[in-house]
């Protein structure tokens, strides 16, 4: 087997796709921030650790991917340095597994307190941020970073649909959709990384794109439940 | 670890009794008390703090007096339902 290939080699766009691909990150980014104020703005009423742990999640999420799409952006036009671009890839896949980990601990911290958790599967996900892997190369990040990202999305995912499940509520069905849609990216985007192929990453963003569109949409309706 | 299930919360009571003064219009103390599921003491403490906060006043009707949402009421009461709204699709309770 080869020496794995270099960020280089798996990250070649052309220049319209990755101009449409840090558009979707920056809808998506500002969508994740939006979830984080409303969350933060909630918590003021409620004092509650989950929406704590949503609003964190979702703004390191909606960071990660504002600064990412804006360096590459930078970089693109300005620079043109790869090292920065891949750089800035990197930042960004470690803040994204960061994020999806907090948000799923907010759900387990609220699903241990309803009782719908076992203990065991609560303290498993409550225990903390695991020792970030060894890393040699970007490849290497990018596979390992969208693997726990896929993984720990599968959890959230659970919780979203157990949530749903339980109460056959609308928003609940928009949110479990729009988590269900990212992680379906990711997992897209982790075979495209994996296979070094471009179209599937890019499906693979768009999917996630299309994740973020939802939880929009989920933000907008929720938003007008306050007439009665 | 939490409150049970079946406990409401501040909050929750709050909405439960903005909406019955809200549906009514003028709402008198002994609908509040049924439509919101409330004991006497609990619907005295909890009136008591909305009225201190300035989100229902009290109103006369007739020889009876009734309460009735403040312009501040009915922001709150606006905003206590986006939040139970966003809340619900991640699972979590007013």
């Amino acid at each position: 087997m080869g020496e794995p290939p270099s960020a280089a080699e798996g990250y070649i766009l052309s220049y319209h796709l990755f101009l449409v691909g840090t558009l979707l990150d920056f809808v998506s980014g500002f969508v994740a921030l939006l979830v984080s104020y409303y969350a933060y703005r909630y918590n003021r009423l409620l004092r509650s650790t989950p929406l704590l742990f949503l609003s964190f999640g979702f703004m390191l999420l909606g960071l990660g991917l504002l600064s990412e799409a804006s360096i590459h952006l930078f970089s693109a036009v300005y620079t043109r340095q790869l090292r920065i671009f891949v750089e800035a890839s990197a930042v960004y896949l470690v803040m994204q597994v960061a994020a999806y980990l907090v948000i799923a601990m907010g759900y387990a911290y609220e699903a241990y307190r309803r009782g719908t958790l076992s203990p065991t599967a609560a303290s498993l996900l409550l225990v903390g941020v695991k020792r970030p892997p060894v890393l040699l190369l970007p490849y290497r990040l990018s596979v390992t970073a969208e693997l726990l990202s896929v993984i720990i999305l599968a959890v959230v995912v659970y919780q979203a649909t157990l949530v749903y499940t339980t109460s056959k509520n609308r928003f609940a069905g928009m949110v479990l959709t729009g988590f269900l849609l990212i992680m379906l990216g990711q997992a897209i985007s982790l075979g495209g990384v994996i296979v070094l192929s471009t179209p599937s990453f890019e499906i693979g963003e768009l999917t996630r794109f299309l994740g973020f569109l939802v939880l929009l949409v989920f933000l907008l309706r929720s938003g007008r439940s306050g007439q009665a | 670890m939490g409150k049970p299930e079946g406990v409401r919360s501040k909050l929750r009571i709050y909405l439960d009794i903005l909406r019955v003064i809200e549906e009514e219009g003028e709402a008198i103390p002994t609908h509040i008390l049924y439509k919101a599921n409330l004991s006497h003491d609990r619907l005295t403490s909890y009136v008591g703090d909305l009225e201190q906060r300035g989100l229902i006043v009290q109103v006369t009707r007739g020889e009876s007096r009734a309460y009735t949402l403040t312009p501040e009421g009915r922001k709150f009461l606006k905003e206590l339902r986006r939040a139970e709204a966003f809340l619900s699709g991640f699972g979590i309770s007013l």
